[in-house]
């Protein structure tokens, strides 16, 4: 089989698998929900809409800022996505013109079910402490 | 006066590649729009550029340009927000290169060879995320989905005291969501139906098997009539599970143009038909 006749027969499903692949390492190290990223993990955990972002030591309520601040508010979704270091960093550094002190806390917490007892909690995902340069 | 014309639609049906062609490209138009939102003003800019060639210039939809041009407004939305984007944009993607491959060379063999492998992986590796994912082989998603009225939402109209159960959940949910984390209180979830936990269970590792046989039967008997029977169970079964009318569209559609029986052929149709009707309306989800 020539490069060509490859190349058409199979392009599609390897590419598929390729962004499969990708998806699984973006998991792994770069902490994406599996609901994104095109490996077809949709519904097979609790969407990540319903985490929860909280900022501890803002000088006002987050909720207002969001309102205010376009720039955090578009980042928020991202950062439930992708609730690695480096996006809590950076929503961090976004947010702290806000912040009254010198550090900040940023928390994703994520729903926590238990069939078997029926109940229904929140778990911390991921901390981080942002300290103003 | 004849109302309905058999001996056309049976022709229609009979042609599976056109008929498959054709359902795709009033997709690819419907979700164009319906997804408008985000890039608004290129992506309409090229949604006109193809409705216009394809009505005044080529008048068929078998020209590889219209589907160049879907392909560039589906890559760049990847391009702009790859890890926003559903995964059945992924399929969409998939999907219109295939089409593009088999409008150069004509080979029908590759065509639905494509077609088989993506339908395949994607149905496995869906399985497989499910199967790996702790959330869902114990049955608190499911759990968490039925309890909070996500899945089988049509019942909830119909049957009162389950819907004050839901609406219950949720307020109580939207209460603790008031609270600051950190206090780690639980609050108690009450049941739509008694076993929930048990019936979740079951009903998540029913999910991940059906995904898993028909994923592997698709590419071992692709023609088999049991295969399609299972595949057509699958979609119709995620329809009144929770109304992805998007992504079922498209399925069906693959389902067209791997079916090799007529009337299976027609079920598919029918399927995505209903489906790209709720998309449309905007009862199901694009």
């Amino acid at each position: 089989m020539n490069t060509k006749k490859f190349i058409v027969s199979y392009i599609v499903p390897i590419s598929a698998l390729l962004v499969i692949g990708i998806q699984f390492l973006l998991i792994k190290h770069y902490k994406l929900n599996p609901w994104k990223g095109g490996g077809f993990g949709m519904y097979s955990q609790i969407h990540y809409y319903y985490n929860d972002l909280i900022i501890n030591d803002l000088k006002k309520p987050f909720d207002s800022i969001i309102k205010q601040d376009r720039q955090v508010a578009s980042f928020v979704m991202d950062v439930k996505r992708t609730p690695n270091k480096n996006n809590l960093k950076h929503m961090a550094e976004l947010v702290s013109q806000y912040a009254k002190r010198d550090s900040i806390t940023i928390q994703i917490w994520k729903p926590s079910v238990n069939a078997e007892t029926s109940s229904y909690t929140r778990e911390l995902l991921i901390e981080y402490q942002f300290v103003k340069p | 006066m004849k109302i309905f014309y058999w001996k056309s639609a049976r022709a229609s049906l009979s042609d599976k590649n056109m008929l498959g062609l054709t359902l795709f490209f009033l997709f690819s138009l419907t979700y164009v729009i319906t997804t408008g939102v985000d890039h608004r003003k290129i992506k309409l800019f090229l949604f006109c550029l193809v409705l216009t060639i394809a009505l005044l210039v080529v008048k068929n939809i078998k020209q590889p340009i219209l589907w160049f041009l879907f392909l560039i407004i589906l890559i760049n939305d990847l391009i702009c927000d790859y890890l926003v984007r559903a995964n059945h944009h992924f399929l969409m993607v998939y999907m219109t290169i295939s089409v593009i491959i088999f409008l150069s060379n004509s080979k029908t063999v590759d065509f639905l060879r494509n077609i088989q492998l993506v339908t395949a992986i994607i149905l496995f590796f869906s399985g497989i995320h499910k199967l790996i994912s702790p959330q869902f082989i114990s049955g608190d998603f499911y759990y968490y989905m039925i309890n909070t009225g996500s899945f089988f939402k049509p019942i909830l109209y119909f049957n009162h005291e389950m819907n004050d159960i839901v609406l219950n959940n949720k307020n109580l949910i939207s209460e603790l969501g008031k609270e600051d984390p950190i206090n780690s209180t639980t609050i108690t979830l009450q049941n739509v139906i008694p076993n929930l936990d048990i019936i979740s269970r079951a009903f998540a590792w029913f999910t991940i098997i059906i995904e898993l046989i028909v994923g592997i039967a698709i590419v071992w008997k692709p023609k088999s009539v049991m295969t399609h029977l299972l595949f057509i169970m699958l979609v119709v079964g995620i329809f009144f599970t929770r109304l992805e009318n998007g992504f079922l569209t498209l399925l069906a559609i693959c389902g067209i143009w791997l079916s090799e029986n007529h009337k299976i052929t027609a079920v598919y149709l029918f399927l995505a038909i209903i489906s790209m009707a709720f998309v449309i309306t905007e009862i199901g989800f694009h």
